[in-house]
């Protein structure tokens, strides 16, 4: 025969009770501290003056200078001149039926966006290799007009922010040789200037400067969304750039303020102001430096204790 | 509401979308508004305008450049401003903008500020200037015609705004028009009114060429020259000098006549928008491609048979004003 016994209650109250407050205890300890440390930036001041001069000591010759490659835009910028790295000497030229409103530049390829709106993707000996006209793929915008470009490492994706009335951002894939748009956001407000945008290194994630804000895309979800509106909506000027794998620093300006900062898989990971004249960006893996007058700033991304 | 009412409503509905094939309402609307875009096109065509007070048109002129070829062709006109105001061309609103960044590196303008307006008809005007600054009032969206669109600097280094306004003509800008509808870049001396240029286009040389020789007309000899029988290319220097210092109209037609017959006659009326760049003369793009380095415009090949020949250059300008080169020579 059994003998069965019965805990009081309130003892079995106690005890949910008891278990119940240990672990609220115990989650509220956890998210005071996370169980990694996060990715932050650590900061150095490096007072020599590096790869970008002042503007005032520029030249009145225009150059472009993306991914180690060097170009000069002709004086009416319906041409452009590719430079031997070494030498400076002229490699090729490319003539162009409009003007050149935007350009991005990777290790093999070079796109040029036009006031026409067509974009022309040269090789790295100025060879046409293909030519987009977004109007051909049924984007409707009233005026065509190429504001914006990236382009991937390797050239299998060009983002474009393109047009007026209204104006668009598209990607496009290059499937079997061919450029084909499988991306289309139309954007409610507008810029008229060539703005800044860039794939990350891995090519998967593009950030683009548009009027409503930032546009990140991401290639492998197919999702895209315009990110922190109050802060990077509007005419300020800005420069992106690939950081590390998959993220992105920049720099933005307004007349009296210049803020920089880092977006991380489509979140902004780090924002912060700085001297009133820093001007330029550089990247190098997961570093990047601010450019100012005075002295130059170092970044490094990175897990820190 | 019977039966048979509804089933009736219902086959006419449906015998009425078979019947009718799809679309047509659409097309028919489609059709109405390209028809009066094109009367909009037809009238908004002349609504550009371009000043013809001083100004210099350079649409088909080589201008050198340090690059591969050294050279390629201008495409527009040098308008002077005393009030230091850009106007606008006609109405149209803000395309694109360019000028001098806050920040560094991106995609750098070139020499120059510039401005783009859109106008109706797929027209765009684009204008330039080192020190063009866009107008801090302009309705980007709805610009009127000769609406304030930027402001210029003068190009006096030192001297202030006030001494450049009252000095006039101290800044320039440079506009050029394209039609993007007919992927077309314009002579800007088609939207212009009458223009005071009496000056004639001097021909400053005419050679014949072939396989690195060069035969360089000389009429002032006494004896004919001579040059071997072969396909020849005709290469001229033109200049459209300024009259009385003041407007250049440009150089606009070229006629070739080679013993009685019209051989070339091409106009600087357009430039097409090519893959290849621009296409000048109704020949290939680029433009560069049409000139040498010595800033001669190499036009059409020709075979020359043994014999007496004779070449008649006439080189016109927009207003009419011709130059011409008589030229005689011998084939052995």
């Amino acid at each position: 025969m059994v003998r069965r016994t019965t805990e009081p209650r309130w003892s079995k109250r106690f005890r949910r009770f008891a278990v119940y407050a240990i672990a609220s205890i115990l989650l509220l300890l956890l998210s005071q501290r996370p169980l990694l440390p996060q990715p932050s930036l650590e900061v150095s001041l490096n007072l020599t003056k590096e790869t970008l001069e002042p503007k005032a000591a520029e030249s009145e010759r225009a150059f472009f200078n993306e991914a180690g490659r060097s170009f000069l835009i002709r004086p009416d910028q319906q041409g452009v001149v590719a430079l031997e790295e070494e030498s400076g000497n002229p490699k090729w030229e490319r003539e162009f039926g409009s003007i050149i409103t935007a350009a991005a530049v990777s290790d093999n390829l070079s796109a040029w966006g036009l006031m026409d709106g067509r974009i022309f993707i040269l090789d790295q000996d100025g060879v046409m290799l293909r030519i987009i006209d977004p109007r051909n793929d049924g984007v409707k915008s009233t005026q065509p007009c190429v504001y914006a470009l990236a382009l991937s490492a390797q050239g299998e994706s060009v983002a474009i922010l393109y047009g007026i009335f209204p104006q668009n951002f598209l990607l496009y894939e290059r499937k079997a040789g061919f450029y084909s748009l499988s991306y289309t956001k139309e954007l409610q407000k507008d810029l008229r200037s060539t703005q800044s945008a860039a794939f990350s290194n891995q090519g998967a994630e593009v950030l683009v400067k548009t009027a409503e804000g930032l546009l990140y895309f991401d290639r492998n979800t197919g999702k895209g969304a315009v990110l922190h509106q109050e802060r990077f909506a509007g005419e300020q000027e800005m420069l992106i750039k690939a950081l590390g794998e998959t993220g992105f620093a920049f720099l933005t300006a307004t007349a009296d303020k210049r803020h920089a900062g880092v977006i991380q898989h489509g979140a902004l990971a780090a924002y912060f102001p700085l001297p009133i004249d820093s001007y330029g960006l550089a990247v190098s893996g997961d570093s990047f430096s601010i450019f100012g007058q005075e002295k130059d700033l170092a970044f490094t991304w990175g897990v820190y204790e | 509401m019977s039966r048979s009412f509804r089933s009736g409503l219902l086959t006419a509905f449906l015998a009425f979308f078979l019947a009718i094939p799809r679309g047509t309402f659409l097309v028919s609307a489609q059709n109405t508004n390209s028809t009066q875009e094109g009367e909009v096109t037809a009238l908004s065509a002349i609504s550009i305008t371009v000043p013809s007070t001083g100004i210099s048109i350079d649409f088909g002129t080589p201008i050198r450049f340090d690059s591969v070829k050294g050279l390629y062709m201008g495409t527009g006109v040098q308008i002077p401003s005393k009030t230091l105001y850009v106007p606008a061309s006609g109405e149209g609103a803000l395309l694109f903008y360019q000028q001098e960044g806050l920040l560094a590196s991106g995609f750098p303008r070139s020499r120059d500020n510039m401005i783009a307006l859109a106008h109706e008809g797929g027209f765009v005007s684009v204008y330039s200037s080192p020190t063009l600054a866009l107008s801090e009032e302009l309705k980007k969206d709805k610009i009127a015609k000769d609406d304030r669109i930027g402001t210029l600097h003068s190009d006096h280094q030192g001297t202030s705004r006030q001494t450049a306004e009252r000095q006039g003509a101290d800044a320039y800008y440079y506009l050029r028009v394209a039609d993007n509808r007919s992927k077309l870049l314009v002579n800007p001396a088609l939207f212009t009114s009458t223009m005071i240029d009496r000056a004639a286009p001097r021909i400053e040389e005419v050679s014949l060429i072939r396989d690195g020789f060069i035969l360089k007309a000389d009429p002032a000899r006494r004896t004919l020259q001579r040059l071997a029988q072969g396909e020849y290319r005709l290469a001229v220097r033109l200049f459209d000098p300024s009259y009385a210092g003041g407007v250049v109209s440009g150089l606009f037609r070229i006629k070739v006549v080679l013993d009685g017959q019209v051989v070339a006659d091409r106009k600087f009326d357009s430039a097409q928008n090519q893959d290849q760049g621009l296409g000048f003369l109704g020949l290939p793009a680029p433009s560069y491609s049409l000139l040498d380095r010595d800033m001669r415009y190499l036009l059409g090949s020709r075979f020359l048979a043994r014999g007496n020949h004779s070449m008649e250059l006439t080189v016109y300008d927009f207003n009419g004003n011709a130059g011409t080169f008589l030229w005689r020579f011998i084939v052995e």
